[in-house]
C-alpha cells in the first residue's frame, strides 16, 4: 500500500510526534521544579507545582484531541465530528494502553520504597502521579536522586481517557445495522440482559449469604459465574441482533467499562477493617483500617456498643494547636502535636506537666512505614490538652498513641475525669458497628474456637479456622458459623474473612470488608470472556474457511 | 515406502529411548546395587540386598508421604546439586550408585558413608580457608570424612586473636557471623558458607534422626537435651505406630525415657539398620521383611480405625433428622448447627489423616519409577534432538526431516504430558503449585500449541520454537528444584484445588501463549536475516502470531480476573495492586496494545514480531521479575542470580527489537522480488 503523496511530514509521523510531545511535557515540570526550588527544600503544594500540573493537563488534552495532530485538524470536516473522530482514534487507544502499562510498571516498582496504600493513592487512584526517579535505581545511587521526579498521568486520567476513547469509537464505528423487527427484538433482549446484570449486582449487595460449614467454596464461586453466564448469554443474543458480527467486541468492551466502574466503586465506597476477638469474647464492631478517632468512653463496657463520645480524625489532624468545642462533647480540647507514625518510648526523667502515662512515656516520631519494613501499618500518636467547657478547669495534658490501643495492654489504659466521672481515653481505629440494614441493634460475633492445623512434621499452615457464634437479635438469628481460609462469611453487607490470629492462638483476627460492588467483577469475568471467545472464534472460522 | 523411512527411524529412536527408561530396576536383577557391592568388595555378595525394596518404604517428611528414594534424591539435590552420587574406589575409578544405597549407608553409619563426595562448595576462598584440595574435576564436591576430619584450622577473628577449630566448627562459626549480615549485603563468600552450613545441617539431620544406638539410662537426660532438636517434629518419620501416628526413628528411640516399651516396628527398623551397617545383607533382607510386615499391620489397623470413623460420620449425617426429632425453634437450629460443625471438623480431620494413611501409600513404587524415569529430563533431551532435526530440515531433505520431526515431536509431547500427569497423580494437586511446576507447565503448554501450529503450517517453526522454549523452561525448572522436594505442601490459602485448577492454569497458559508469540517473532527476524521470507511465509507468520496472541489475550484476561476473584473470595479484595497482580495486568495490557496496534494498521508483520518479542520481556517480568522486588503476597523464593539472567534475557530481546525498528527496506526484499531467493524457497 502506498501512502498518498499529499500527506505532510507532520501528518505522517503524527503518532510518534504526539507521544514525544506528551512525554516531554510530562517530564519537564519535575525537572523545572527541582531546579527552581533547589534539591534540598521544595514542596509539592506550592502554586508553581499546581500551575505546572494544570499546564500538563491542558497539554495532554491538546495532544489527545489532536492525536492526528496537525493533519486531522485541517481536513474539511465539521469541528464536532473532527473532535469525536480524533477521540475515537485507535492510535489513541494504543497510546493509552501503552501509557497504562507504564503506569502499572512504575506503580509496581514504587512498592519497594513505599507502603502499598500510599502507592495506590499516589499512582493509581489519582489524576496525576508524581514518579520519583529513585525507584528505577535501586540501592544507594537511587537515594541520591530522591528529589528528582516527573509527572505522569494517573489512573483516573488514563481510565477517563480510555473511557472517552472507547465511547467515541463505539458511537462512530459501531452502528446498529439491524432493521425492523430484528432491531426491536434486539433492543428488548439487550435491555433484558442489562436488567439481569443489574439485578445480580443488586442481589450481591442485599442478599445475606451465610455459608454453612459444609458447602464447598468452588460451588459458590461457580454459582456466581454461572449466573453471570446466564445474563451474559441474553446480552450476547441482544447485541448479536443489533450489531451482528461485532456483538463480541461490543459486550467485551462493555465488560471492561464495568470492571473500571467496579474499581471506582471500590476506590470510593469500600471499607476494610479487622475484628480481633479472643476466644469466648463477643465483639460487635469493626476496627476500620487507616481511619482513627479519639474516644472517651465509660470504663466498664468493653467491646459492646458502649456509650462513648468519639471525635473523628479530621478534627484531630486539621486543627492542630487550636482549642476546639464540638457539639455533644462535654469539654474543650486542643491537639498540641500530631504524629502520623510514632513509637511510645520511656522518658529518662518524669515529665510532671503530663497526666497519666505521659509522665513516664513520650512519643518518638517514626518515618511513615513502607511496604518492605516489618511493621506495615503506621501507628499515629498525638499530644492533646483538655479543659472544661467554660474553660475554667484544666483537665490535663495527655499523650495518646494508636499503639496503646492495638496492644490491648491494661497498663496502657488512661483515665480522664470529666464532671466528676472517670472515663477512658483512647486513640483508636474508627469503629463501624455491625448493623444490618435498618436495624437498631448491632450483630454480635462471639469466638467459640480458633483452630490452626499444620501439616504433620512441618510448621506449614494447612488451615486456619474460626468457629464463631453469630447473634442478630433483630432477625432472631443465633447460630454457629465456621469461617476458614478461602471460606468467608457474608452478612450485613460485609464479608468476614479469616486473616490472622493471636500469637498464642487464643484469639482470631477477621478481616471485614464492605464493598457494594463486590459482585461486579464476577460478571465482568464472564462478560469479557464470552465477548472475546465470540470474537476470536468468528475470526478462526473465517480463517479456516479461507484455508479450505 | 520410501516416504516412511524417516518416520520409522524417528519412531525407533524416540520411542526406544523413552521405553528403555520406562522401567525402574528391581532387586532380583543383577542391577546396579549388585554390581556396586561386587566392585567394592572384590567379590560377589552372598546375598543381594533388597535395597530397592527399602527405597520404596514410605515416610512422612515435609508434610507428605514419600518413599526413601525421594528423600535420598532430594537430599542429594540440596547437598550436591545433582541426584548422581559416585563412590570412589580408587583415584581413577568411581562407580555410580543408586541414591537409596547412599542413604542406607549414611543413616546406618556404615563405613562407606564417609567416602561419598557430595558436599558441594561454591567458593574457592572458602575451599582454601578450609584447607581442602581444589577438586575441579569433581565439581568441588567433598566427602563427610573431609568435613568432619581431624584437620585443624587457625580461625582468625576480626579482633586480632585466633583459635584452633575443626573444619565443621569453622564453617558453623563463619555461617553464624554471615547470618548476621543483611541478606542483600552478603558477599559471595558469606552466601556460600551459609549454603554449606545448610547442607551440613541437612546431613546431620538425616543421620541423627536415624540414630538407633541404645542410650544408657544414666545418660538419658543429657542425650535427650542434645538430641531434642532432632526429636522435634520436622524429622523424617518412617515408622507407622499401632496408635495411628507416623514417628521418627530417634523419637521411638528416646521414647523409652518416658517409661514406654519400645514397639515391634521400631525394633525391626533398628535391627535392619544394624544389619546394613555390618554389611550383613541376609539379615538385612529378613529384618526388612519383618519391618514391612509390622508396618503393614499398623497401617491396616489405622485404616480400619479411619474407616470406622468415616462410617460414624456418615451415619450421624444420614440420621440427622432422627437426632433433631422433637426439637423446635432455637433448640432445633442450635442442635443442627452443632451436628454440622461436628461433621465438618471430623471430616477435615479425616481427610488430613487419609492423606497420610490412604491411597498415597500405594504410590511409593510409582514415585520411585517416576524418579528413575525422570521424564522431564527425558523431554529435555528430546527437545534438543528436535532442535537438531529441525535445523537439518531447514537445510536439506525437507519433507523427510519434517516427517521425522513431527513423529518425534508427538512422542516428546506425550512424554512431557506424562511427566506433568505423574506429578499430579503423586501429589494430588493440579499441575501448577509453585515456580518449579510453573516452569514445567509453561514448557508443556508451548509444546502443545507448537505442535498444532506445526501441523497447520508445516514450516518447522512450530518445532523449533517449541524445542527451544521447552528446553529453556525445563532448564529453568531444574535450577529451581535446588530446595529439595518440588512437591512440597501448600500453605492454607493456596490449598484449594478449585482455584489452582482454574486461575493458576489459565494464567500459566497465558504466559505460554505470549512466549510462543515472541518465539514466532524470533523466527520472523531470523528467517528474514538469514534466508529471506516469501510473502506467503510472511503472511503465515503474521497469522500464527495473531492467533496465538488472541489465545493468550483470552487466557491472560480470564486468568487475571479469576485471580482477582480468588482474592475477593479469600480476603475480600478483588484487586490489591500487588506486584504479581500488576504483572498479570501488564501482560493483558500488552496483548491489548498489540491487537489494537494491528487493527489500527500501525504495525505489519515486522512490528508484530517486535511487539511480540517485547511481550516476552513483559511476561518474564510478571513470571520472575516481580519476585525480585520481594514485596507483596506472591513473592515466593527467588535468588539474585535470577536477576542477572532476567536482565540478559531482556537485553537480548531489546537488541532484536531495536533491530526491528529499522525500516523494512533495510531488511531486504521479499522472495518474490528476488528470483534467486524465490528459487531457494521453492
Amino acid at each position: 500500500m502506498s501512502e498518498p503523496a499529499t500527506k505532510s511530514l507532520a501528518e505522517k509521523h503524527s503518532f510518534s510526534l504526539s507521544i514525544l510531545i506528551t512525554t516531554f511535557f510530562l517530564i519537564l515540570p519535575g525537572f523545572l521544579e527541582a531546579v527552581s526550588e533547589g534539591l534540598e527544600n521544595f514542596q509539592t503544594n506550592n502554586p508553581f507545582t499546581t500551575f505546572l500540573i494544570w499546564f500538563n493537563l491542558w497539554w495532554v488534552s491538546q495532544v489527545f484531541v489532536f492525536s492526528k495532530p496537525l493533519g486531522g485538524f485541517f481536513r474539511k470536516e465539521k469541528l464536532p465530528k473532527r473532535i469525536i473522530k480524533s477521540f475515537a482514534s485507535l492510535k489513541l487507544t494504543v497510546f493509552l494502553l501503552a501509557v497504562s502499562l507504564i503506569l502499572v510498571f512504575v506503580g509496581t516498582l514504587a512498592q519497594t520504597g513505599a507502603g502499598i496504600w500510599e502507592v495506590v493513592d499516589t499512582y493509581f487512584r489519582c489524576a496525576f502521579s508524581r514518579v520519583d526517579v529513585s525507584i528505577f535505581v535501586p540501592g544507594e545511587p537511587g537515594e541520591k536522586l530522591a528529589r528528582l521526579h516527573f509527572f505522569f498521568p494517573g489512573g483516573f486520567v488514563i481510565g477517563g481517557c480510555l473511557l472517552v476513547n472507547l465511547l467515541s469509537a463505539h458511537s462512530l464505528k459501531f452502528r446498529i445495522n439491524a432493521q425492523g423487527a430484528r432491531r426491536i427484538a434486539g433492543y428488548i433482549v439487550t435491555a433484558l440482559g442489562l436488567f439481569l446484570i443489574y439485578y445480580i449486582v443488586k442481589q450481591g449487595i442485599e442478599k445475606e449469604d451465610i455459608p454453612s460449614a459444609y458447602v464447598d467454596s468452588y460451588k459458590r464461586v461457580l454459582y456466581r459465574l454461572l449466573s453471570g453466564l446466564g445474563s451474559t448469554s441474553v446480552l450476547l443474543v441482544g447485541c448479536w441482533l443489533l450489531f451482528k458480527k461485532r456483538a463480541g467486541i461490543v459486550i467485551l468492551h462493555f465488560g471492561i467499562i464495568l470492571l473500571l466502574v467496579a474499581e471506582l466503586v471500590t476506590a470510593f465506597y469500600a471499607t476494610e477493617g479487622t475484628m480481633t476477638i479472643a476466644e469466648g469474647d463477643s465483639v460487635s464492631y469493626v476496627d476500620i483500617s487507616r481511619d482513627f478517632e479519639l474516644a472517651i468512653s465509660e470504663p466498664d463496657l468493653p467491646g459492646k456498643s458502649e456509650k462513648s463520645i468519639t471525635i473523628s480524625k479530621n478534627y484531630l489532624t486539621d486543627y492542630v494547636g487550636e482549642w476546639q468545642t464540638l457539639e455533644g462533647v462535654p469539654f474543650q480540647f486542643r491537639v498540641v502535636q500530631w504524629f502520623p507514625n510514632a513509637d511510645v518510648k520511656g522518658r529518662s526523667t518524669n515529665d510532671e506537666t503530663f497526666n497519666a502515662l505521659g509522665k513516664e512515656y513520650k512519643l518518638a516520631p517514626v518515618k511513615e512505614s513502607t511496604g518492605v519494613e516489618e511493621a506495615r501499618v503506621s501507628l499515629p500518636g498525638m499530644i492533646a490538652e483538655f479543659k472544661s467547657l467554660d474553660g475554667s478547669k484544666d483537665l490535663g495534658k495527655y499523650i495518646l498513641s494508636h499503639r496503646m490501643y492495638i496492644e490491648k495492654n491494661p497498663a496502657f489504659s488512661q483515665d480522664i475525669t470529666i464532671d466528676g466521672k472517670v472515663k477512658k481515653l483512647m486513640l483508636r481505629n474508627r469503629r463501624d458497628y455491625l448493623y444490618s440494614m435498618g436495624a437498631t441493634q448491632p450483630v454480635e460475633v462471639k469466638l467459640i474456637d480458633f483452630r490452626h492445623d499444620t501439616y504433620l512434621g512441618t510448621s506449614v499452615a494447612k488451615n486456619f479456622s474460626s468457629l464463631i457464634n453469630l447473634e442478630d437479635k433483630e432477625k432472631e438469628i443465633d447460630r454457629k458459623v465456621l469461617i476458614s481460609m478461602n471460606n468467608p462469611l457474608r452478612y450485613t453487607g460485609r464479608t468476614f474473612y479469616q486473616q490472622s490470629f493471636a500469637p498464642d492462638e487464643s484469639g482470631t483476627v477477621l478481616q471485614v470488608v464492605h464493598n457494594p460492588g463486590w459482585m461486579i467483577p464476577y460478571l465482568c469475568c464472564v462478560i469479557v470472556g464470552v465477548g472475546m471467545l465470540f470474537q476470536f472464534l468468528l475470526t478462526l472460522i473465517k480463517f479456516s474457511r479461507r484455508q479450505a | 515406502m520410501k516416504k516412511y523411512i524417516a518416520v520409522i527411524i524417528s519412531l525407533i529412536i524416540f520411542l526406544g529411548y523413552a521405553l528403555s527408561k520406562a522401567r525402574a530396576p528391581q532387586d532380583n536383577e543383577s542391577g546396579k546395587a549388585y554390581k556396586f557391592l561386587t566392585e567394592i568388595n572384590g567379590s560377589e555378595p552372598a546375598t543381594v540386598p533388597n535395597a530397592y525394596k527399602f527405597a520404596e518404604l514410605p515416610l512422612v517428611y515435609g508434610g507428605r508421604l514419600k518413599p526413601y528414594d525421594t528423600l535420598a534424591r532430594n537430599s542429594l539435590r540440596v547437598m550436591a546439586d545433582s541426584e548422581d552420587i559416585y563412590y570412589k574406589i580408587s583415584d581413577d575409578k568411581k562407580i555410580k550408585i543408586p541414591p537409596a544405597i547412599w542413604l542406607l549407608d549414611t543413616i546406618s553409619e556404615n563405613e562407606r558413608a564417609k567416602k561419598y563426595q557430595f558436599f558441594r562448595i561454591y567458593n574457592l576462598e572458602l575451599i582454601d580457608k578450609l584447607g581442602l584440595p581444589n577438586r575441579k574435576s569433581d565439581n568441588y564436591k567433598y566427602a563427610p570424612e573431609e568435613i568432619y576430619g581431624e584437620h585443624e584450622i587457625d580461625h582468625a577473628h576480626g579482633d586480632g586473636h585466633s583459635h584452633k577449630t575443626t573444619r565443621r566448627q569453622f564453617i558453623m562459626e563463619e555461617a553464624r557471623s554471615a547470618g548476621d549480615v543483611d541478606v542483600k549485603k552478603r558477599n559471595v563468600y558469606q552466601t556460600s558458607v551459609l549454603s554449606l552450613a545448610k547442607k551440613i545441617n541437612l546431613y546431620e539431620h538425616l543421620t541423627v534422626s536415624h540414630v538407633t544406638q541404645e542410650v544408657p539410662d544414666d545418660m538419658a537426660v543429657l542425650s535427650y537435651n542434645r538430641l531434642s532438636q532432632f526429636i522435634g517434629s520436622n524429622s523424617p518419620r518412617p515408622i507407622p505406630t499401632a496408635n495411628g501416628e507416623w514417628e521418627s526413628v530417634i523419637f521411638m528411640n528416646v521414647r523409652k525415657f518416658g517409661g514406654e516399651e519400645s514397639s515391634a516396628s521400631w525394633k525391626a527398623m533398628k535391627d535392619m539398620l544394624g544389619a546394613w551397617q555390618k554389611d550383613d545383607f541376609g539379615a538385612f533382607n529378613e529384618y526388612l521383611e519383618n519391618f514391612i510386615k509390622v508396618s503393614n499391620e499398623n497401617i491396616d489397623k489405622t485404616k480400619e480405625f479411619l474407616d470406622e470413623k468415616e462410617k460414624s460420620i456418615n451415619e450421624r449425617e444420614a440420621n440427622i433428622e432422627k437426632e433433631l426429632e422433637g426439637l423446635t425453634g432455637k433448640e432445633l437450629y442450635e442442635k443442627k448447627e452443632s451436628i454440622l460443625t461436628w461433621v465438618f471438623n471430623s471430616r477435615s480431620y479425616l481427610s488430613s489423616q487419609r492423606d497420610l494413611w490412604g491411597s498415597a501409600l500405594n504410590k511409593m513404587s510409582f514415585e520411585r519409577f517416576f524418579n528413575h524415569m525422570a521424564p522431564f529430563y527425558l523431554s529435555m533431551v528430546f527437545y534438543v534432538m528436535l532442535f537438531i532435526i529441525g535445523c537439518f530440515g531447514l537445510l536439506f531433505w525437507r519433507p523427510h526431516f519434517w516427517r521425522a520431526a513431527i513423529v518425534g515431536f508427538a512422542i516428546t509431547v506425550l512424554v512431557h504430558t506424562f511427566a506433568v500427569w505423574c506429578r499430579y497423580y503423586i501429589s494430588g494437586y493440579p499441575p501448577v503449585t509453585n515456580l518449579y511446576s510453573s516452569a514445567v507447565f509453561i514448557g508443556w503448554g508451548v509444546a502443545i500449541v507448537g505442535i498444532v501450529l506445526e501441523l497447520m503450517f508445516k514450516r518447522f517453526f512450530g518445532v523449533l520454537v517449541s524445542a527451544i522454549a521447552g528446553y529453556i523452561c525445563l532448564f529453568i525448572s531444574v535450577n529451581l528444584s535446588g530446595d529439595g522436594d518440588t512437591m512440597g505442601t501448600m500453605v492454607a490459602v493456596l490449598d484449594t484445588k478449585f482455584w489452582l485448577a482454574t486461575h493458576v492454569i489459565t494464567i500459566t497458559l497465558g504466559y505460554t501463549a505470549t512466549f510462543l508469540a515472541g518465539g514466532i517473532g524470533f523466527v520472523w527476524v531470523f528467517a528474514k536475516l538469514f534466508k529471506g521470507v516469501s510473502k506467503q511465509f510472511d503472511k503465515e507468520l503474521n497469522r500464527a502470531m495473531y492467533g496465538v496472541i488472541c489465545y493468550g489475550m483470552f487466557l491472560s484476561f480470564v486468568g487475571t480476573v479469576l485471580g482477582g476473584l480468588w482474592a475477593d473470595d479469600s480476603w475480600g479484595r478483588f484487586w490489591g495492586w500487588d506486584p504479581k497482580e500488576n504483572g498479570a495486568l501488564m501482560i493483558v495490557l500488552w496483548n491489548a496494545v498489540i491487537l489494537h496496534a494491528m487493527w489500527a494498521g500501525i504495525i505489519k508483520t515486522k512490528g508484530l514480531a517486535a511487539l511480540s518479542m517485547f511481550g516476552n520481556i513483559v511476561t518474564a517480568w510478571s513470571w520472575f521479575g516481580v519476585n525480585l522486588l520481594s514485596v507483596g503476597l506472591h513473592s515466593y523464593g527467588f535468588t539474585s542470580s535470577g536477576a542477572f539472567w532476567l536482565g540478559l534475557f531482556a537485553l537480548i530481546h531489546l537488541a532484536l527489537i531495536v533491530l526491528c525498528a529499522l525500516p523494512l527496506k533495510c531488511w531486504g526484499e521479499y522472495a518474490e522480488e528476488n528470483p534467486e531467493l524465490k528459487k531457494k524457497e521453492a
